[in-house]
């Protein structure tokens, strides 16, 4: 069986800079998208009929002219899909009903009124100017300051304030820390709403199967899979009745795909009410007004400080804006950076005042650096407001500040253990790259020439993957107490052989474009020495045939930190078992057996080495030859959690993620005083990833987040009027970065690997979309010498700015 | 974003088509690159009762050079101009304008003559026959005229056309020897709705002296403004002179208000690009580097 | 949106007070109205077609005549709903004379654009706004100089 004799040369595949395996399909129009599925026959077409209001009361709905129109199967209002099924859950106290289509009110411009099914979308589109919907408008609530008055009208009357959620914590010696001040700075900070916006939007295929009352619902939807269990309390069926299958390939998402789980809900019930299968696919004024965005967020900040720079304690006072609904994962907006509250400052105390409001907005959710880019925006140009005021130099008070090298494991107040790290030494490096000294000379010599030229610094932990108890530090601890503890953040992944001994992996990851299969494979030839090219990877996710956990999906950068590890422990299990039966076919102990070159090599006798697809054949073929208490087959589930997610103790503290990256960003810009104009002329980002999985994937992340940080820095918004009309409704109004508007950004690494994790990955898709908003910020206020500053910084607002 | 149910009218011949829009009356849109009517007609914010495609027309699709014009038919894609080595060095102007007309995807399907039938204030085309002082051929079945740009454009997205006309052909005045043009926007990113725009056209005589001088502003009212400038003839074009035309500007514009940017932010892009566009202008010849 | 404008008209202030209340003047003056129909107590329901360039909707509106102070100033509270989204707001008339049998008309409009068009038709709100209102005086002004 041996073509040639064996040479081990065992094959390092992790943290090599390997191609993507998704390319080839992908650049060849060859990706598998929801829309190029066609599961079921005879599959009707959605389209929804969605409010024109920003608050109004839904007197009646007449769908009788669109009922008649040929072609029309069905109409779905919201009365209807309030007796048929339940509102969804969220992790709140208050009792805020969120149904997928609106119930007797509408909320938000865009919210869903009624669904029509029709043999085509032109049709289904035509039924819907044919609906009449009477209104009675009602006062809209638009800004976080009216929702937070008692008497704006409450958008949930049952609630009967906008105010949704508070809660107060405090973490040491608060109070003593600002009595022993030696000044305090107060600052308010706001931070605008906007979204991700990937190429392909939302798409529901559903079929309601009547015979078994189950659902088949595909859709490119990317977890967490605990909305999968909201889904089927929503539909009131058990989960086993609700196949949610996802398609080979999603065309992006950056967290807001996640949100898609109330269309799936309600495509399902269309398909259940017309006895039809069902298909929608947003088109991109649905996916502007009324998929998903971030929070809008008011921050109130005191710092009590030392005049040296030292800061002795934070009172954070926030107010999120969730826009008309609490929709799971909300309030995790507001919750994923509480334990991470210090960021990467050794701050000993800390009190945060957390509200939630509704207001006539689109309902927020999941998006790149979620929570992220809201807190740093605060805490990082807090930083530089003490530099100001206190005349220090910027560097040397974050420098103070920083948590020391030696001082990792790092046990933040709030509860967050930053595992590795050496803040100095990354952020050093940015120092290096950008040459700081030149910068800041050319920035002053461009002042000297009576130009406007500012420096932006700041220095954020990358927290990634999310703990699955974080969320219920919205709940105090009574409350908490009555449910089971919720800890760790596991992924599941399937490794098999089949009798030839080809290599499958099956991922419940449903990756949107990020490289999944790259690095499973990467991983598993190395631990299996065998070859890329020989391992196909699977990253759909079949609900009822895929290993997945609670935690499953593609979101808190967890791949890395978590996936990965998954990927590693199944191809573990299988290599134990090939070494188990190769040990027993040499007569060597299953310890001196290696895997490389697609051989398991007994040490020192390389002629005895036999081709795993040998081994592989053999637990198909001759079960009763394997060593005694190996199954048959080679089929390897792994489940991994990160031992370090403990659930919320008893003082609210919480570990909120697996691993904590580290990112330092420098920035030169100019500012044209006439026109607005930012020119971006230097930009530096040194990032801790922990052990490099893939160098080509982890460029690719951080350029991304880099794009959408700064899409938020300068251009997104999802702008409402004071009437709560929707004023971006099409991607001429709401601009988000191109190619041609993102300058160059020099990336450096100081890499610390995690010691809590076998692999030691740390996650890096969101370092820059939370860090990057803020740098700009800071070099905004650098140039134009002023204390506040609103994002996005258009040419216009920062035109404003300028003139004062 | 699927359009609502209209008629569809393929034309063969020019007369054809000038046939069907007299019998069509006025609920039918003329397709030509359809960079700005599908989109509407897929949004439903347009719904006409026919469409009038005039791409199969290949008479309409010609470049040609008479009576000091570069004569652009109707299906001529702004993306041919562009890549015309003539008719960028005959009208020079086209050579600054083109490229900021969104993107080449859309110039590649967009054309000049349905950019000036859509009259958008804030476009480029409109704002360049305007400063130029072009004009368009017209036709109906019953007959033909030219219209200058003066008279064409007579509001917002709105020109002075007849329900039943059809621009044939746009009339582009040849590039004159000392003539100099200029045309700058200033978009958020490239290839977006200019927030302001200004195009000029300056001729200096041996003395220095202005003996010619067109300015006109896009994204700056109902439709591109040409600012006064007859006094201006015959002085030099010195800083305060500059100065003087930018403030004219300024006072001269009513932009619109929306959330990209305010009246008065637009205002001041507008003198903003005029000041540096004609400084730019004053220097001596020379030193400019175009 | 908010704006203001002003007009000079031929005729005494009363009687161009009067006028201004006339269903059928406000028909012919309202830029493209199809229907328009008083319902009693100064309230009127109209079907109108506005729009600007190829973008063009049909609304079914409500009209109320409030605050009349004759023959200074009235309000009329606007509300509109059709298939491209729903208008709401507030135009505010006075009147005051002018010069030798001349009557000078102020008005001041706050209109809110909601649903699609206000989504998607940003870019030309503003202009169709100006449009409608510079259209309607501007017909005001010929029907009263008609009389």
């Amino acid at each position: 069986m041996i073509e040639s004799p064996p040479r081990i040369r065992p094959q390092r595949w992790i943290g090599e800079a390997v191609p993507r395996k998704e390319d080839p399909a992908l650049l060849t129009g060859a990706g598998r998208f929801i829309d190029d599925l066609d599961p079921f026959p005879n599959t009707y077409h959605a389209a929804i009929l969605r409010s024109p209001h920003a608050h109004a009361r839904i007197l009646s709905v007449d769908a009788a002219r669109a009922l008649a129109l040929d072609g029309v199967k069905a109409v779905l209002t919201g009365a209807r899909v309030a007796e048929i099924s339940k509102p969804f859950h969220a992790g709140i106290s208050e009792p805020v009903h969120f149904y997928p289509i609106a119930v007797g009110k509408v909320r938000y411009v865009g919210e869903p009124v009624a669904v029509v099914v029709a043999r085509d979308r032109y049709i289904a589109e035509d039924a819907l100017d044919l609906i009449e919907v009477e209104y009675e408008r009602l006062e809209p609530v638009v800004e976080i300051d009216r929702a937070l008055e008692r008497d704006s009208a409450p958008l949930h009357e049952n609630v009967g304030s906008n105010v949704v959620h508070e809660r107060s914590f405090v973490y040491g010696d608060v109070d003593g820390a600002f009595a022993a001040a030696e000044d305090v700075i107060k600052a308010t900070f706001r931070f605008p709403k906007y979204a991700s916006t990937p190429i392909e939007t939302y798409g529901v295929i559903a079929h309601y199967q009547r015979g078994t009352d189950t659902y088949a619902i595909h859709a490119n939807f990317q977890g967490p899979f605990v909305l999968h269990t909201l889904l089927a309390a929503a539909l009131r069926v058990p989960g086993n009745r609700v196949r949610v299958l996802v398609p080979p390939d999603i065309g992006g998402s950056y967290g807001i795909k996640a949100l898609l789980y109330p269309y799936m809900a309600l495509i399902a019930l269309a398909s259940k009410e017309s006895g039809v299968p069902v298909r929608w696919i947003e088109d991109r004024l649905e996916h502007l007004c009324a998929s998903s965005s971030l929070t809008d967020r008011l921050t109130k900040v005191q710092a009590a400080v030392l005049r040296d720079g030292t800061v002795l304690a934070l009172r954070l006072d926030h107010v999120d804006n969730v826009g008309a609904y609490v929709r799971a994962p909300e309030p995790a907006c507001l919750y994923r950076m509480h334990g991470t509250s210090t960021g990467a400052y050794r701050i000993p105390a800390i009190a945060i005042h957390n509200r939630l409001v509704t207001t006539n907005k689109l309902p927020t959710g999941l998006n790149r650096g979620y929570g992220g880019q809201e807190h740093y925006f605060a805490l990082e140009r807090t930083m530089a407001l003490i530099a100001k005021r206190l005349q220090l130099d910027r560097l040397d008070v974050v420098r103070r500040n920083l948590v020391h090298a030696d001082e990792f494991p790092y046990r933040a107040p709030a509860g967050s253990v930053l595992d590795s790290g050496d803040y100095q030494a990354a952020l050093d490096e940015a120092l290096r790259l950008a040459e700081y000294g030149k910068l800041l000379a050319a920035r002053d010599r461009a002042r000297a020439q009576g130009r406007c030229a500012g420096v932006g610094l700041a220095c954020v932990v990358e927290p990634s993957g999310s703990s699955m108890g974080y969320i219920t530090i919205a709940l105090p601890l009574e409350q908490r107490k009555k449910s089971l503890p919720k800890s760790g953040a596991a992924e599941a992944v399937t490794v098999a052989l089949d009798p030839t001994g080809a290599i499958t992996v099956r991922l419940g990851t449903a990756p949107q474009g990020q490289g999944h299969q790259t690095v499973a494979a990467q991983i598993v030839a190395e631990e299996l020495g065998v070859s890329l090219e020989s391992i196909e990877v699977i990253a759909e996710v079949d609900t009822q045939t895929s290993p997945w956990t609670i935690a499953s999906g593609t979101y808190s950068s967890r791949f890395a930190p978590i996936a990965a590890v998954a990927v590693q422990s199944a191809a573990r299990k299988v290599a134990m078992k090939l070494r188990a039966i190769a040990a027993q076919e040499c007569g060597v102990p299953a310890d001196d057996v290696e895997l490389a070159e697609g051989l398991a090599i007994p040490r020192g006798e390389r002629a005895k080495a036999i081709p795993i697809k040998r081994l592989a054949g053999l637990a198909h073929w001759n079960p009763l030859a394997l060593p005694a208490g190996l199954e048959p087959g080679v089929y390897e589930t792994a489940y991994y959690s990160v031992p370090i997610l403990e659930a919320p103790d008893d003082q609210d503290r919480v570990n909120s993620s697996a691993v904590y990256g580290f990112v330092a960003d420098i920035c030169l810009l100019e500012v044209d005083r006439d026109t607005g104009k930012i020119d971006i002329q230097r930009y530096v980002s040194v990032h801790d990833t922990g052990r490099m999985l893939n160098p080509l994937l982890a460029e690719g992340q951080i350029r991304g987040g880099f794009a959408h940080g700064l899409g938020g820095a300068l251009m997104e918004e999802i702008v409402y009027d004071e009437s709560g009309a929707l004023l971006s409704g099409t991607f001429a109004d709401y601009l988000c970065p191109t190619a041609a508007e993102i300058p160059p950004l020099q990336i450096g690494h100081v890499d610390t690997p995690s010691p809590f994790t076998p692999l030691g990955a740390k996650g890096i898709g969101e370092g820059n979309s939370m860090s990057v908003p803020v740098t700009i910020a800071n070099a905004v206020a650098d140039a134009l010498g002023i204390d506040d500053v609103t994002l996005p910084l258009t040419p216009r607002r920062v035109w404003e700015l300028a003139q004062r | 974003m699927k359009p609502a149910r209209f008629d569809y009218y393929l034309p063969a011949t020019l007369d054809e088509a000038l046939d069907a829009l007299h019998e069509l009356g006025d609920d039918v849109k003329v397709l030509a690159g359809g960079q700005s009517l599908v989109p509407m007609l897929n949004m439903r914010l347009a719904q006409p009762a026919a469409l009038l495609d005039i791409n199969a027309l290949r008479e309409l699709d010609t470049i040609t050079r008479e009576n000091g014009a570069l004569r652009v038919g109707a299906t001529v894609r702004q993306g041919t101009l562009e890549r015309s080595p003539e008719a960028l060095s005959e009208v020079p102007l086209l050579a600054q304008a083109l490229p900021l007309i969104g993107h080449w995807q859309t110039r590649n399907r967009g054309t000049l003559c349905g950019s000036l039938a859509h009259a958008d204030p804030s476009a480029e085309l409109p704002l360049l026959l305007t400063v130029l002082g072009g004009s368009v051929e017209v036709r109906s079945t019953r007959g033909s005229r030219t219209v200058a740009a003066g008279d064409l454009f007579a509001s917002y997205f709105t020109t002075a056309l007849e329900p039943d006309e059809l621009i044939v052909t746009a009339n582009l005045p040849l590039a004159r020897p000392r003539r100099r043009y200029a045309f700058q926007e200033f978009a958020q990113r490239h290839g977006d709705f200019a927030l302001a725009a200004v195009a000029c056209a300056v001729e200096l005589d041996e003395s220095g002296r202005i003996s010619h001088l067109a300015l006109a502003l896009g994204g700056a009212g109902e439709m591109p403004l040409l600012v006064e400038t007859a006094d201006m003839l015959g002085t030099e074009l010195t800083a305060a002179a500059v100065a003087t035309l930018a403030e004219r500007a300024w006072a001269g514009c009513d932009p619109p208000n929306d959330h990209h940017a305010s009246a008065a932010f637009r205002r001041q892009l507008v003198r903003t690009l005029t000041s540096r566009m004609l400084t730019a202008f004053a220097q001596p010849q020379e030193q400019l580097v175009r | 949106m908010i704006g203001e404008g002003s007009i000079e008209l031929a005729g005494g202030q009363e009687s161009i007070y009067q006028a201004l209340l006339d269903p059928q003047l406000l028909r012919r003056a309202i830029p493209g109205c199809r229907d328009f129909e008083e319902r009693g107590d100064s309230r009127y329901a109209a079907v109108m077609e506005a729009g600007v360039g190829p973008i063009k909707g049909t609304f079914k509106a409500t009209v109320a005549v409030t605050d009349q102070q004759p023959p200074q100033s009235y309000a009329l509270q606007v509300e509109g709903q059709g298939a491209p989204g729903s208008v709401f707001g507030r135009i505010s008339i006075s009147l005051a004379p002018s010069t030798a049998g001349q009557t000078r008309l102020h008005y001041v409009y706050d209109v809110s654009v909601s649903g699609k068009i206000a989504m998607v038709g940003q870019r030309m709100l503003d202009a169709a706004a100006k449009m409608v209102a510079a259209q309607f005086f501007k017909r005001l002004h010929e029907e009263l100089a008609a009389r």
